[in-house]
């Protein structure tokens, strides 16, 4: 997804959730800051490089490709962007190397939404915006894995646009200058690359930013699915994506007593279901007019634009770190990423690297993460 | 190819290698012409076992993955040909080699027009490396019956070779990477 959704319709959803407007900027304002959070930006902070939640493309065309290189993408790109759908999914007769990608494969609805959301409990509005990126993400990057694959990831010439006059054939181009055109069904993918483990074939690339337009509805097949088709219903799955993320802050704010996966605030949110529908399939390339202009009637006030600056010379001038806005993101960023590679270790899939139970055997490991050690001795829990 | 470090660095030691072979071929062609045989065939008989193995292991699981299997088992045959020929006199396993030159050199121009066809920045370089090539093929096909000038073309393609695989392992390339 974008920003006109992880910025502009999470904002949406926190207010409509029952979040204040000041409440629901700092929301959505994590939400997009997941799509921020480098390495290079945490180095100019001089803030703990474990943090990152995404990777600029420089970094990932430098980036090793060696297992622990992979691991290392792997750990990020499934924590924060592919949340593994089913870390117990059966395929038969194939190897472990493959079973271990192929349960990587992300999708809505898995137990690690649950763990997600949960973890955001009674923590700050910074770990509740990066817990709405991440449960957003489910739907829009699903039948995709985190971790550079050839053979989960990759797409062929198959790919057609679900039209309502018909459907059209999709063009994929390698330009990284031109737009993207919807209107003759043009877009940008990845360069084809034959090894597995190149960083072309990760997440979605090979789609192109298909999974991330909400407008679009397409049929593909993926590279794992045995030549069985998929019907991507962008605007259907983006709906559940808000109404759910709407369930999930209600939660998170108190109002109901757990979150279950398969839920959503069908009620809260179908007084502006027609406005939001508008919304979402309007064939246009960012929505985020659209959404401001939503956000606006819902509270009155202005959405700001995005500003990555905004936080970091509080971040840089504070003495406790923690209590900052970035400190919290930062903390939250290192919960997710912890109890995502430990859920993955402890399934038996090495892709995501070792995770020590921290109980059992005490600290061990990259110590940026004694951050969350520190917070568990003063009272608050991660896994 | 959109390469990182790691790919760059073997590009650069593979065109120092290639003008390495270049430069033996124009000092003893004899030993040049079975060291380039030799290479040709370790080379492709790797490139076969890895794409079976990455069949047999992952991509017989992939839809479209029987390309790997044929493409691994074609690698292979050529690989074992090759091998073959490093027996015979030179100038069979010379016409070998510049077969071999003619048959890369049009696969590239190929790739060169899909670049092109998906407006990849990479065509132009790709397809002059395919055009170059398939020209000293040409003249070495001419050439076929003086072994000396045959030698020297083939040496040029082969510095030609060398030489753009040190250029591509420092020139930037445009990335198109979906975030």
């Amino acid at each position: 997804m974008q920003e006109d959704f992880h910025y502009y319709a999470t904002y949406c959803a926190a207010f409509l959730a029952g979040y204040s407007h000041e409440e629901s900027l700092s929301v959505c304002y994590a939400a997009q800051l997941v799509d921020h959070c480098t390495r290079t930006l945490l180095s100019k902070l001089k803030a703990p490089l474990s943090a990152a939640t995404t990777q600029l493309n420089l970094e990932l065309m430098n980036a090793p490709t060696d297992v622990l290189g992979l691991q290392d993408i792997t750990r990020i790109w499934a924590s924060f962007h592919f949340l593994p759908r089913d870390l117990k999914a059966n395929r038969r007769h194939c190897g472990r190397l493959y079973r271990s990608k192929y349960r990587l494969i992300c999708g809505p609805n898995g137990p690690l939404v649950k763990e997600t959301v949960q973890l955001a409990h009674g923590k700050s509005l910074a770990a509740v915006g990066l817990a709405m990126h991440v449960l957003a993400d489910t739907w829009a990057h699903a039948y995709f894995a985190g971790t550079p694959s050839l053979v989960i990831n990759n797409t062929n010439y198959y790919f057609y646009e679900l039209l309502p006059e018909g459907e059209r054939k999709i063009t994929f181009r390698h330009s990284a200058s031109k737009p993207d055109e919807p209107d003759k069904s043009l877009y940008t993918c990845c360069l084809y690359q034959y090894n597995e483990h190149s960083i072309m074939n990760l997440g979605h690339g090979r789609a192109g930013h298909l999974p991330d337009y909400s407008f679009i509805r397409y049929k593909y097949l993926p590279a794992w699915m045995d030549y069985e088709e998929i019907i991507k219903d962008n605007p259907a799955d983006y709906y559940r994506a808000f109404c759910q993320m709407v369930y999930a802050m209600q939660y998170l704010r108190g109002e109901l007593p757990e979150f279950e996966t398969e839920q959503y605030a069908w009620n809260t949110v179908k007084p502006h279901a027609v406005r939001i529908w508008e919304i979402l399939e309007t064939r246009r390339l960012d929505d985020s007019e659209d959404w401001a202009a939503f956000g606006k009637t819902l509270s009155g006030e202005e959405i700001p634009p995005f500003d990555l600056e905004k936080f970091q010379d509080e971040y840089r001038q504070a003495a406790q770190k923690q209590e900052t806005f970035l400190g919290q993101f930062i903390l939250a960023a290192l919960a997710q990423k912890s109890m995502v590679t430990n859920q993955i270790f402890k399934s038996g899939n090495l892709l995501a690297g070792f995770s020590v139970d921290y109980e059992s055997k005490g600290f061990m490991g990259i110590k940026d993460f004694r951050l969350l050690t520190k917070q568990l001795e003063s009272g608050d829990e991660h896994e | 190819m959109n390469m990182n470090k790691g790919q760059r660095i073997i590009s650069f030691l593979t065109g120092l290698f290639i003008l390495g072979i270049a430069a033996i071929m124009f000092l003893d062609p004899e030993s040049g012409y079975i060291f380039a045989g030799l290479f040709i065939s370790l080379s492709l008989l790797s490139m076969g076992v890895r794409s079976l193995a990455f069949y047999v292991f992952m991509a017989r699981h992939m839809v479209g993955g029987k390309a790997m299997l044929y493409f691994g088992v074609l690698m292979l045959d050529f690989g074992m040909f090759t091998a073959t020929l490093i027996q015979l006199s030179s100038f069979y396993l010379m016409l070998y080699l510049v077969g071999t030159h003619a048959f890369t050199s049009a696969i590239t121009i190929m790739r060169g027009i899909e670049a092109r066809k998906m407006e990849s920045p990479s065509w132009m370089v790709t397809l002059t490396e395919g055009l170059v090539n398939a020209m000293i093929a040409v003249l070495c096909i001419i050439f076929l019956h003086t072994p000396e000038v045959l030698g020297i073309m083939y040496c040029l393609g082969m510095v030609y070779n060398g030489v753009m695989r040190i250029i591509a392992a420092f020139r930037k390339t445009e990335i198109v990477f979906i975030q």
